[in-house]
């Protein structure tokens, strides 16, 4: 029963609700099917992943416990295996260094010795520490501020996270009141840059600031106000409406919102506070300390990590190094390899055997020949040389008299020579049957046949094979 | 005459390492002299070319990187060209990768084109990196891109990406480019996210792979196809003719072409050659 | 100076030359480098995929690092108890740092989700395969994976490989006469090379005509899937070459003639005892 039914069952039930993920829209079977099943097939996918490595260290290391032929080879595999799970989970180098308290006088120094180590320009390093050193970049565009809109709090601000918190909600606040108050003194009939989605809710709101006009737009409602009395308030209440920076736990929506800016920030205060961060990323602390001494008393220097999980695709985490200087070589030259042995194999097997064996050779040869650039100099004449030397060969299928297809093959050549030669062999006058256009007409028309043959075939013999899994007859992956 | 004829029977059955060493000779010569040549543009590439060229302004584009070192020396230059493409242009990519070394490969070819043409992360691309899964990601970024990846490679938090703000699934994007060295690869994008949705598609892949991918082109569901190192040099050549302060030096493919002919010829011959002696021999039991 | 890049450098070229050494014949060399790349290769893919799937996807829905304000109910303390446990567990009881399972949950999702215990039991049931008494439950998760490639494979071939391609093969007569033939071509080879797959029967008669007609262009198919497989092995073939030439300089100390010097002495030396080992049983 467990064994064999419910296995059976899952993959009934899971192969119909997939197929009809793409008929039906039901939304949670659609949503369901679209991301949840898929994100679970991906996660047992990467256990399928574990259970292949881990089979394969099993056999090796059933190599070497029995001292089977060859073991001392499969030490070597483990040894692989065990250093790309070190790389990979216990060692992630990816050093960096960060320096805070920079003195202003220092600036210009510091900056020249990191350009120097990171191969970078000083006058950008410059410019960057001093950005940092103009304190925490208050995460919002300013429309009155003037360095890249935005506004800075300085170490000690940000001492106390919540306090720092608070006090930038205000300044944003002001700078949100600013704005409209600017845009209503600017315009005397006022559009409130909001969309009420009914008349109700569009008077409620204009009602206050009379008199009013309520515009109906295709997708809403807009007030417009002439002569607005209490500017000051209108400002505010726009911004409460508009921006979730002063929600409180009456709007769910926003309000969540607002903590998730918060958690945020202080994410962002705490990453502030490490230091400036510099680009070069070390393998080793011991790496790492040779820049840290350059640097000595022109800042306070710390080195960090990157997260974890990201160490794996960052140059200079071991396993980076990893990839680069074991992997990639070995598995290129894997398939470089093959380039001798398709070289040497169709040397010794490529026969012309019959004709089918004509057309494979035929159609390869004009292929490598036609995709390179040695192949343009192929004009149509030596095609046409070609084809009568072919000519040749399928008379001589339908007459047996060697002097018969000797003599129209050498007439046929006399001919060409001739006709070549009153045009001066100008290959434009051929252009359409050189070595290359004839090739992409192969290309295109009978290898697009035979190769749309070839996948109608495959995919019918697929959805075959899926729908008798659907229904449950074909046990096959169950071991049986 | 026998003698003549001796001679070729003797070269068809010459030991295949002298082969090897013909192979390796032909290769590697034209890559140390390093002969500049043209060369002919087909019609699948300039397909792919035209295909980004006329992409409407601030368009986004999809870009999946599914190959590794393996094959990176037919694939690569593909990615160069067509990322320095799109973004000369002014589009904006956002890398995925179905390839577990697809990242590396993602993450190199940014490195090399982004600080080049000074082109943000965040703001002109974003790589959201590898999943396990196949067509199951395919129909996750096809449904909800948001779902499948809460961080990119370099562990942003999706939300926190200005570029990300709008784009929500396949249907935001405007092209989707396939790099592909086999499953999962273009076929699968084909038939996952751009026939069920309708948003035009290239692919780069690799020559062993073209032939697989050929019926999709002839009807238009690929809109064209970069086949192997020959169709990444005829791309480098097109979008040197497009940009003119390009340097050529940078053009891995085109330089490696020479090698290609000269390897090609030796193979073609060595063909030519095995059958020669195999009619000889064919006429000598008769 | 030797630094971790030029310690790179040559092993990579020494591994480069360990594989193209099995062109000569197989040897150590060969044998050490192709067992490294086993043993490596599942390494690497267990990494990344548990870095960026399992990790983030299933642990992160499990556990997501939630605002530390929020008052958890006694389940959900329980609950972060258990994360705590397998993160003690992870960094070998607290000597190593929480690199899995960091302290407060894992960042990037914000609402727990159980359901994604599924998963992750059908994840464990997949890995007792390896033992042989409960590798049954593997099943389970074979199962889902089989079920869903299934469902999904269905619909994407028979619209995209099947029914595109078969509204493609019609002929547009308004076109001009080349492209008329051309599509005719098309359409013919289509259907003889269908015909030779799905007629079971004798090839006799005009089915046998037919499916002969078949077999020519998917002749020429295979022929130009042979000459890109060619050409697609000699462009990796140029790559790696590339890559040798790229270190012979001298800010790598010339590291590929220094290793491919030594290499074939080795060899040389091997080969040389291998032929008196073997020269007793000849005689």
């Amino acid at each position: 029963m467990l064994k064999r039914k419910i296995p059976l069952f899952i993959v009934i039930f899971v192969g119909f609700l997939t197929l009809i993920g793409h008929f039906v829209t039901n939304a949670s079977i659609q949503n369901f099917v679209d991301n949840d099943s898929t994100q679970w097939f991906d996660i047992i996918a990467a256990f399928a992943v574990f259970l292949g490595s881990l089979n394969l260290m099993k056999l090796q290391i059933d190599k070497v416990v029995k001292k089977k032929k060859n073991w001392q080879y499969s030490v070597i595999a483990i040894f692989g295996f065990a250093f790309a799970i070190f790389a990979g989970f216990f060692y992630r180098g990816t050093n960096f260094i960060t320096v805070s308290n920079i003195k202003s006088e220092n600036i210009e120094m510091l900056a020249n010795v990191i350009a120097d180590e990171t191969d970078n320009n000083a006058d950008l390093v410059r410019k960057n520490i001093e950005y940092y050193n103009l304190g925490f970049a208050i995460p919002y565009e300013f429309q009155f501020e003037l360095i890249d809109r935005k506004q800075f709090l300085n170490t000690s601000q940000i001492e106390n996270k919540e306090d720092a918190f608070d006090f930038m909600l205000k300044k944003i606040q002001e700078d949100q009141i600013n704005y409209y108050l600017n845009e209503i003194n600017n315009n005397s009939e006022y559009f409130v840059p909001i969309k009420f989605l009914n008349y109700e809710n569009a008077k409620d709101f204009a009602k206050e600031y009379s008199p009013y006009y309520i515009q109906v737009e295709p997708d809403g409602y807009k007030v417009r106000l002439d002569n607005v009395k209490d500017i000051s308030r209108l400002a505010q209440d726009i911004s409460n409406y508009k921006t979730f920076y002063f929600a409180d736990t009456s709007d769910d929506k926003k309000y969540r919102k607002l903590k998730k800016f918060k958690y945020n920030m202080f994410k962002g205060v705490d990453k502030y506070l490490q230091g400036f961060p510099i680009s070069n990323i070390y393998m080793t602390v011991s790496s790492a300390n040779g820049l840290v001494s350059k640097i000595g008393d022109k800042g306070d220097c710390k080195i960090l990590s990157k997260t974890w999980g990201s160490h794996i695709q960052t140059e200079g985490s071991l396993f980076y190094w990893m990839f680069q200087n074991i992997f990639t070589p070995l598995s290129a030259t894997m398939f470089a390899l093959l380039a001798f042995f398709v070289a040497s194999a169709s040397y010794r097997a490529f026969r012309i055997r019959n004709f089918e064996a004509t057309l494979l050779l035929g159609s390869g040869v004009l292929l490598m020949l036609g995709r390179v650039p040695a192949g343009q100099v192929i004009s149509g004449w030596v095609m046409l040389y070609i084809l009568m030397l072919i000519i040749g060969v399928i008379i001589s299928t339908f007459i047996n008299s060697k002097k018969i297809i000797f003599t129209i093959v050498t007439l046929g050549l006399v001919l060409i020579t001739i006709s070549g030669l009153l045009t001066g062999f100008n290959p434009e006058i051929l252009a359409y049957i050189s070595l290359p256009v004839i090739q992409d007409w192969i290309f295109a028309v009978p290898t697009t046949a035979g190769a749309r043959a070839v996948m109608i075939g495959i995919a019918l013999g697929i959805i075959g094979t899926s729908f008798r899994i659907i229904v449950g007859l074909e046990k096959s992956f169950l071991g049986e | 005459m026998n003698k003549f004829l001796d001679l070729f029977i003797k070269l068809g059955s010459v030991d295949r390492r002298i082969i090897f060493v013909l192979i390796a000779v032909s290769v590697t010569v034209p890559l140390i002299v390093s002969v500049d040549k043209d060369v002919r543009i087909t019609a699948n590439s300039q397909a792919v070319f035209d295909t980004v060229q006329e992409l409407p302004v601030n368009s986004k584009v999809l870009i999946s990187f599914e190959y590794g070192p393996s094959t990176k020396p037919e694939i690569h230059p593909m990615s160069l060209g067509l990322v320095e493409h799109i973004f000369r242009n002014g589009h904006k990519i956002c890398a995925t990768a179905l390839w577990p070394d697809g990242n590396f490969m993602s993450t190199e070819t940014f490195n090399t084109i982004a600080p080049k043409l000074n082109k943000k992360y965040g703001i002109d691309y974003v790589n959201l990196g590898y999943k396990p899964g196949a067509e199951a990601v395919i129909k996750g970024i096809a449904s909800d891109i948001a779902t499948l990846y809460t961080k990119d490679l370099k562990d942003n938090v999706l939300g926190a990406i200005p570029m990300m703000k709008d784009i929500k699934n396949i249907n935001d994007f405007d092209l989707v480019i396939s790099l592909s060295a086999g499953f999962p690869g273009t076929m699968e994008w084909v038939q996952f996210a751009c026939d069920p949705n309708d948003i035009p598609m290239c692919s780069g892949c690799t020559s062993v792979q073209v032939t697989e991918v050929l019926p999709y082109i002839e009807n238009g569901q690929v809109n064209g196809v970069l086949a192997g190192m020959p169709g990444a040099a005829e791309y480098e050549q097109l979008i040197r003719e497009e940009f003119t302060d390009m340097d050529r030096s940078s053009a891995m493919a085109l330089k490696g072409m020479p090698a290609q002919s000269i390897a090609h010829i030796v193979i073609v011959l060595a063909i030519a050659l095995g059958n020669i002696t195999y009619f000889i021999q064919k006429n000598r039991k008769k | 100076m030797f630094t971790i890049e030029i310690i790179g450098v040559w092993l990579a070229v020494l591994l480069t030359f360990s594989i193209f050494s099995y062109l000569y014949d197989d040897n150590p060399f060969y044998k050490a480098a192709e067992h490294l790349f086993v043993g490596v290769s599942a390494g690497y893919v267990a990494a990344i995929s548990f870095w960026q799937q399992v990790q983030p996807n299933l642990f992160g829905r499990l556990w997501p690092q939630i605002d530390p304000q929020t008052e958890l109910s006694i389940f959900g303390k329980a609950w972060y108890f258990i994360y705590d446990v397998f993160g003690w567990i992870t960094s070998l009881f607290g000597i190593l740092e929480r690199g899995v399972f960091p302290k407060g949950g894992i960042e990037g999702h914000s609402d727990i989700r159980i359901i994604y215990v599924i998963p992750f039991i059908l994840g464990i049931f997949m890995l007792l395969r390896l033992f042989p008494k409960v590798g049954w439950l593997a099943r389970w998760a074979i199962a889902y994976i089989v079920g869903m490639a299934s469902g999904l494979r269905l619909y994407a071939y028979l619209n995209s490989n099947v029914i595109e391609q078969i509204k493609a093969s019609g002929v547009d007569f308004s076109a001009d006469w080349f492209t008329i033939i051309n599509k005719i071509i098309i359409l013919v080879g289509t259907i003889a090379g269908l015909m030779y797959f799905f007629f079971s029967k004798e090839h006799k008669g005009v089915v046998g005509k037919i499916s002969r007609i078949g077999i020519y262009f998917l002749m020429i198919s295979f022929g130009a899937h042979f000459g890109f497989t060619v050409m697609g092995r000699i462009s990796l073939l140029i790559g790696r070459i590339y890559d040798l030439i790229k270190f012979s300089v001298a800010q790598y100390y010339n590291a590929t003639f220094w290793i491919m010097g030594i290499m074939i002495i080795i060899l040389a030396i091997w080969a040389f005892k291998k032929d008196k080992q073997k020269q007793p049983e000849v005689v």
